[in-house]
């Protein structure tokens, strides 16, 4: 259901984003085509065309009009022709094979008789059967050529080869030309300058139910019928707005056949008309266009406003639509055509604007109107319809529609009023608002039929000729594309096979630095599943690149080639990279990769020692290697249809066992090494894609969520009375002072090594003696398996927003230790060793007005640096920040809170100390009572393990400097972990988050530890109301806490813990002893170790309970409300 | 985090546009059926002064024009004025003589020449180009000073205007804007400058000599139309020596000036330039000795015919040989070939024989 929400909300944003291109078109063409429309009338209102009506300064035209069964009305059209008034005009009729007595009749009428004639051009032609020219002089301008039929285009051809004059201009015969129009067209022709004018058209208008004589319309009408009506209001639109908007703009790439002038020399050049399309007007335009700009002339394509030629349209809706059905082929088969010119620059407006833009609105539009349909029954039957969103669409469509027509008929009130009488103006007006409804519906129906004869029917991919796959022009659309898929198949025969074959190579490579690095995986079945587990993924990856491929291919074989190489060398290469960043991190590495700043990846890089000038050089010699090896391997080899055709069922197949089943496992593996056998490219792959598929999710959001977990308001969802109970009051003496608090979160502390109960062992032994003396809760929860989360969480209780709190752009007001306390008359300071701008934890401490930060930019230069990797390090070692913590000077007067983070635990584990430690580790491991996996465990993980033991000794010195200090006594300690190592290979998914929590005092009474499960959210709400029962402290009545506290925890079924695995993915939540991870429940024990859970009610409750938080956290990235400003306000206002 | 665009607010923005919609729907409505109105009067308007035109015309009384009280009033509206204007131009055009002074009469009788002046005044271009077309058509010389302030005006509606009038103020001295002309002068422009210039000072072919060796083509282009339309002989020379300094256009203006001003060495020296020309240029050469009957380049068209490998040529060639009455030569030829020459095409087609 959730796949098909995002497939809903997906189509309901293309409609919206297509509706507004739409929209946002015609507005242009509206203002353009105005001010078109305006320059032309401006600059000939005082013209007097008469001057070059018989000036032989004057350029010459041939008029070309192909005739073809033409023979009751063929004399009457001609004699029209013979009366346009132009001097140096030539009327060439062509006669393309009549069936019936056509030239008989011109014969009679005008005297004819058949002259030896030679044809200057010479565009392959039907043959020329005869050349006919008059007796009479007063017909000398006429000539009449008989030929084999050829069609249009060929007809219009022999008119060009037959033509001595500049220019010619293609007619309709059956069309009735105004008096002036060869005068009118001649002007631009003659006013060209320094672009050269190859093609010039004039607005055509409907002669329907005009009262036509002698060839000349005397009174102007508007069509009886409605249809007619509407192609009267089409055809004003189209050339009084499109045509003139795009000639404005120089992109116009349609000359009506009916009616056009064209400069020869460019035709010819251009080798004419092409037979072969049923769109031969529009493709000649674009040939022209195309001509010029490749050989670098600048050119120019008009189209003037004034109407100068006057055609029949069809009025019976068979004819229409036949007429419309081949429009669209002759889109169609240009856009084909010049397919190479799409989208590229060098063809600059052609190439960027004007095909794109006939690709996009006039071939996908009735497409697109045509499923919109589809869709909306679909939707509604799914009942997955927002009824007033199509609704609100739909109507937005129509009254655009409308107004578009009614601006359309105003332009031209404005320039030429051909319909002058009131009530045509009126008819016009109901016509603009009934069309949608019936004359458009027609015409799109026709164009998708159009689309439909253009794939089916024997003539449409002619002349698609390409290497490989060509010109068999007799074939049906499934012919085609049978031969094009085999076309595809053999062509990427090799490629395929390279890239399944060095996907294996590599994963002997993976294996061999996994065996390397980690124990557990070393033997061959470990190896086979993760060959297995490569290959599913490789081959469903090779299955989309190769139809992105074949899509790509049929634009640009340039860009297809460079597309599958730059593709599969990529994948490759990164299949290696991230086996190298498994076997240092233990992590696979998904989409949380992009949320770091290219600054922070930098430093992350340079810390862990890899951003090395040979590294950079390794990297891209390896990847132009992979790029010329698949290259050579594709260009010199060629397999049978029969592999490549094997390898795609596999991959089919590939799919198919992916999306049912997941990736193999091994019987009997345990997380780490199951993890280990996952495709890491596999892992990379996917979750980006899910996050994007998330991502659009969120954006789509409806929002529609009043849920409110407090039931305060649902505006605020996380606002809560504060109802925590004074938990740790009976465990402390009463202090005459205020206690200072002090956190010490420690990197990568996991209960996992910190616990002689773990599954590691203890190699914390001054925490552990630590922990006999203080409040411990053994089964804690991070809220986070990285940093990112550790400050808002312990702090504020926060929910997570999208990618972590700190992430968010602006912070909303809301209450945390800091502000609350600092409220309280605490000083309250942050000490770090490393950069505190990393993570953003700078901007929201300075947000929260911390007094102090110490990190490395302000530390004291006389302390050790942690040891540097590749010339880098991370910050000041522990021991100098515990040093500093312990240096905070001693001011009896106010109350203190600060916070340290550690850094030493950090990859890549490297100390100032390690002998002393290595020393350390080795008798921890001989005196401690450890099982032989625990051993086993520790050694491999030594590296890591010598750290944790620095850290603990510097906890040791730390203590021991502290309890020197006269408030030492009224000092509370709060130590805990951010998360656990991710470089400890994990036992359970829960390991992630399992941290220890320490709360000693020397206030305490007695020492207590605690099983409930507990997480980071709860230690801010039960500190403060240790404070207020206690101390009297000014906490706030209403709170955003989403812990209950240390009493409650997640142990209960209140609300349980939410954890984030990376800044990407929340998709663990804790709620009594449920743990879901990705919608896979466990059931945890006292140890905090887990089984997958049979308690179906539980599960479903607490996945119910995690999906809800995710809504109300959802709502809060989109709303950013936590708390309502006058409580905030009135709250920091109040006096402590 | 930024605020995600949810359904509720794209739902609120389409009805935001929807609103917008209806509202410019019914504006446009209002504004055409407005619009409509002015169209509806502007015909009552055409009917009233062709009316009162045409009576003025057949009253011939330049000194006695009345004032018709309705035009009087209705030239109050600027509307109305400009219309008169455009009415009396279009009417202008269509006489001469007395009728044209007439129309003169009329337009400063009804102060249209003020209203010309004043679109002189606006700062939209059209208008200052309406405003000089007006001024110039209705032979106002006293606008003359003032129109010269247009020369550089940075549009090129009214330079055109301003060429045209002040050749029409000027004459061939009006024709100075030559000496500076960077912008290319449109066959158009070039077309109406030319009808508009009457007569030819004498002693001015320096002039002319000066503005063939323009830089800019489109004025060599019409000094040569120039040099046909006024038949300039003394510069004869000059065009010889050009012929071979350029390509193209030029070099076929030319020999198309060449052959308006032929004298008894254009044939031969044309003859001798000829296989260094352009195809387009051969072909105006051959058409031309046909035309201007070079009887005594016959050897030279019967060679082309018979030997040059272009075919156009030949056509050419042929049909001026039929021009310089060689009908028997042509006839004779087309006997002696072989009936699939394709020479005899060429004949039969100059011969225009009828099959």
């Amino acid at each position: 259901m959730e796949t098909t929400k995002i497939i809903y909300h997906i189509i309901l944003w293309l409609f919206f984003l297509y509706s507004m291109g739409i929209f946002s078109v015609y507005t242009w063409i509206a203002l353009f085509s105005y001010g078109a429309v305006l320059r032309y009338k401006h600059g000939n209102i005082f013209t007097d065309y008469s001057i070059i009506a018989s000036n032989p300064n004057a350029p010459s035209f041939s008029l070309i009009a192909p005739a073809y069964n033409e023979g009751k009305t063929i004399v009457e059209n001609v004699r029209s022709l013979l009366s346009l008034y132009y001097h140096k005009l030539e009327i060439i009729i062509v006669n393309d094979g009549s069936k019936d007595d056509s030239i008989e009749r011109l014969v009679e009428a005008y005297q004819l008789e058949k002259v030896s004639y030679i044809i200057p051009g010479n565009l392959p032609t039907q043959e020329v059967i005869q050349v006919y020219k008059s007796k009479n002089p007063a017909f000398k301008k006429l000539i009449v050529v008989d030929k084999k039929n050829g069609g249009k285009a060929d007809a219009l051809n022999v008119g060009i080869n037959i033509s001595k004059s500049d220019y010619i201009v293609c007619i309709d015969v059956d069309c009735i030309i105004e008096q002036d129009a060869i005068l009118k067209l001649a002007k631009p022709f003659m006013e060209q300058t320094d672009k050269r004018l190859i093609a010039c058209g004039g607005a055509i208008r409907l002669a329907n139910n005009c009262v036509v004589e002698n060839g000349k319309v005397l009174e102007v009408n508007l069509p009886k019928s409605w249809i007619g009506r509407s192609q009267a209001l089409e055809y004003i639109r189209a050339f009084v707005l499109g045509r003139m908007a795009w000639s404005r703009a120089s992109g116009l790439i349609l000359i009506s056949g009916a009616f056009g002038a064209f400069d020869k020399e460019i035709v010819l050049a251009c080798a004419g008309y092409d037979h072969k399309t049923v769109g031969e007007d529009m493709e000649l335009v674009v040939r022209m266009r195309r001509y010029m700009i490749e050989n670098n002339l600048p050119h120019q394509v008009i189209n003037i406003p004034d109407p100068l030629c006057w055609t029949e349209v069809p009025e019976d809706k068979e004819i229409l639509k036949k007429q419309r059905n081949r429009w669209m082929r002759g889109t169609m088969e240009t856009l084909w055509k010049h397919r190479k010119l799409m989208f590229n620059p060098k063809y600059g407006k052609l190439g960027m604007i004007s095909l794109p833009y006939w690709f996009f609105f006039e071939f996908l539009g009735p497409l697109v109107e045509f499923s919109g349909y589809v869709i909306f029954w679909l939707f509604l039957f799914m009942g997955l319809l927002n009824g007033t969103f199509f609704l609100s669409l739909f109507t937005l469509v129509v009254f655009s529609s409308v107004l578009y027509s009614i601006y359309a008929i105003f332009v031209d009130l404005l320039s030429h009023q051909v319909y002058s009488k009131r009530k045509d103006l009126t008819k016009l007006i109901v016509t603009a608002i009934l069309e949608p409804f019936y004359f458009h519906p027609l015409v799109t129906w026709s164009g998708i039929n159009g689309i439909k004869d253009f794939f089916g029917k024997k003539k449409a991919w002619g002349d698609m000729a390409r290497k490989g796959f060509s010109q068999e022009a007799d074939e049906n659309f499934k012919e085609k594309a049978l031969r094009y898929l085999k076309f595809i198949l053999k062509e990427l025969s090799s490629i395929a096979l390279i890239f399944i074959l060095l996907i294996s190579i590599f994963t002997v490579v993976e294996y061999l630095i996994y065996s390397n690095s980690i124990q557990q995986f070393s033997n061959i079945v470990s190896f086979l599943v993760l060959l297995a587990n490569n290959l599913l993924y490789g081959f469903s990856l090779l299955f989309i690149i190769i139809i992105i491929y074949s899509l790509l291919n049929l634009f640009s074989r340039t860009l297809s080639k460079s597309f599958i190489l730059l593709t599969i060398a990529t994948v490759l290469l990164a299949q290696l990279l991230l086996a190298f960043y498994f076997s240092e991190s233990k992590n696979l590495l998904g989409p949380d990769l992009f949320f770091y700043s290219f600054e922070e990846f930098k430093n992350i890089l340079q810390a862990s020692g890899v951003l090395s000038l040979i590294n950079i050089f390794l990297l891209l010699v390896s990847f132009f290697g992979l790029y010329f090896l698949i290259r050579w391997f594709w260009w010199k080899k060629s397999f049978s249809i029969k592999l490549v055709s094997f390898i795609l069922i596999l991959s089919i197949l590939s799919i198919s066992i992916l999306s049912l089943f997941g990736e193999f496992k091994s019987a009997g593996a345990n997380d780490f090494l199951e993890t280990t056998e996952r495709s890491k490219i596999g892992y990379f792959v996917k979750s980006n894609s899910e996050m994007v598929l998330n991502n659009w999710e969120d954006q789509l959001s409806i929002n529609s969520n009043n849920q409110a977990y407090a039931k305060i308001t649902s505006e605020y969802p996380f606002l809560v009375e504060d109802q925590t109970k004074d938990f740790l009051g009976p465990y402390f003496n009463y202090s005459k002072k205020t206690p200072n608090l002090v956190l010490i979160i420690v990197e990568g502390l996991g209960a996992a090594y910190s616990n002689p109960t773990g599954y590691i062992g203890d190699f914390t032994p001054f925490l552990s003696n630590l922990k006999t003396r203080s409040l411990v809760w053994e089964n804690n929860l991070s809220s986070s398996g990285r940093t990112f989360s550790v400050l808002p969480t312990i702090l504020g209780s926060l929910p997570f927003a999208n990618s972590g709190f700190l992430e968010l752009k602006v912070y909303p007001n809301h209450f945390n230790l800091i502000n609350i306390l600092a409220k309280n008359s605490f000083k309250t300071g942050f000490y770090y060793g490393g950069d505190a701008e990393f993570d953003f934890m700078k901007k929201y401490l300075t947000f929260n007005k911390i007094n102090e930060i110490l990190d490395q930019s302000n530390f004291p230069n006389t302390y050790q640096k942690l040891p540097s990797n590749s010339g880098e390090s991370w910050g000041y070692e522990d021991q100098a920040v515990f040093d500093q913590l312990a240096k905070y000077p001693v001011d009896g007067s106010n109350p203190y809170f600060n916070i340290a983070l550690t850094l030493s635990t950090h990859n890549p584990f490297l100390i100032n100390n390690e002998p002393k430690y290595a020393k350390m580790f080795e008798s921890n491991l001989s005196t401690q009572k450890m099982t032989k996996t625990q051993k086993d465990f520790a050694i491999s993980n030594k590296k890591q393990l010598i750290s944790v033991l620095n850290l603990d000794d510097a906890l040791r010195e730390f203590f021991e400097k502290y309890q020197k200090r006269e408030d030492f006594d009224e000092t509370i300690f709060i130590i805990t972990g951010d998360h656990s190592m991710p470089e400890i290979p994990l036992q359970n998914k829960i390991d992630r988050y399992h941290v220890p929590l320490i709360i000693y005092s020397p206030l305490l009474k007695k020492h207590q530890k605690f099983n409930n499960i507990v997480s980071h959210f709860d230690i801010a709400p039960t500190i403060l109301a240790f404070y207020k029962a206690n101390y009297n402290m000014n906490i706030p009545e209403k709170v955003t806490w989403l812990g209950k506290g240390l009493d409650i925890g997640a142990d209960k079924n209140a609300w349980g813990a939410p954890m984030m695995q990376s800044k990407s993915q929340l998709i663990d939540f804790v709620q009594g002893k449920i743990h879901i991870n990705e919608n896979k429940s466990f059931v945890l024990n006292n140890r905090l170790e887990e089984d997958e859970s049979n308690n179906n009610q539980s599960s479903n409750t607490a996945i119910e309970d995690f999906n809800t938080f995710k809504k109300l956290n959802k709502k809060f990235a989109s709303d950013l409300k936590l708390l309502p400003d006058s409580i905030y306000r009135s709250y920091f206002a109040d006096k402590p | 985090m930024e605020k995600a665009l949810t359904l509720h607010d794209l739902n609120l923005s389409i009805l935001v546009i929807l609103i917008l919609v209806f509202i410019f729907i019914l504006g446009l409505l209002i504004y055409s059926f407005r619009e409509y109105k002015l169209e509806a009067n502007r015909q009552q308007w055409k009917n009233k002064l062709d009316s009162f035109l045409m009576e003025a015309i057949v009253e011939n009384n330049i000194t006695n024009i009345p004032l018709q009280h309705e035009l009087v009033e209705l030239s109050r509206y600027a509307g109305f004025r400009r219309f008169f204007l455009n009415q009396l131009i279009s009417s202008e055009r269509k006489f001469s003589g007395v009728a044209s002074n007439v129309l003169q009469a009329v337009f400063h009788q009804y102060n249209l020449d003020e209203e010309s002046f004043r679109l002189l005044n606006s700062s939209k271009a059209h208008l200052i180009a309406r405003g000089i077309q007006a001024l110039t058509i209705m032979k106002v010389n006293s606008a003359y000073p003032t129109i010269l302030n247009f020369q550089q005006y940075k549009n090129e509606l009214v330079l055109h205007e301003v060429q045209y009038a002040m050749v029409q103020f000027d004459g061939f001295n009006g024709l100075a804007f030559l000496n500076q002309l960077q912008l290319k002068l449109s066959d158009w422009q070039q077309l109406r400058i030319l009808n508009s210039i009457k007569s030819y000072p004498q002693n001015s072919s320096d002039k002319l000599s000066e503005w063939l060796d323009s830089s800019n083509p489109s004025v060599i282009i019409f000094v040569l139309k120039m040099i046909r339309k006024f038949q300039i002989f003394e510069l004869h020379p000059k065009l010889m020596k050009m012929l071979p300094l350029h390509k193209d256009r030029i070099q076929t203006e030319i020999i198309k000036t060449l052959f308006v001003i032929e004298t008894d060495q254009t044939f031969d020296l044309l003859v001798n330039e000829f296989s260094k020309l352009t195809e387009k240029s051969q072909q105006e050469v051959i058409e031309g000795f046909g035309h201007n009957r070079a009887y005594d380049q016959l050897n030279f068209l019967k060679d082309q015919l018979l030997n040059n490998p272009n075919k156009q040529i030949k056509v050419f060639a042929a049909e001026a040989l039929y021009n310089l009455v060689e009908v028997n030569y042509l006839i004779n030829l087309s006997d002696t070939l072989q009936p699939q020459d394709p020479t005899v095409l060429v004949l039969n087609h100059a011969l225009q024989r009828k099959i």
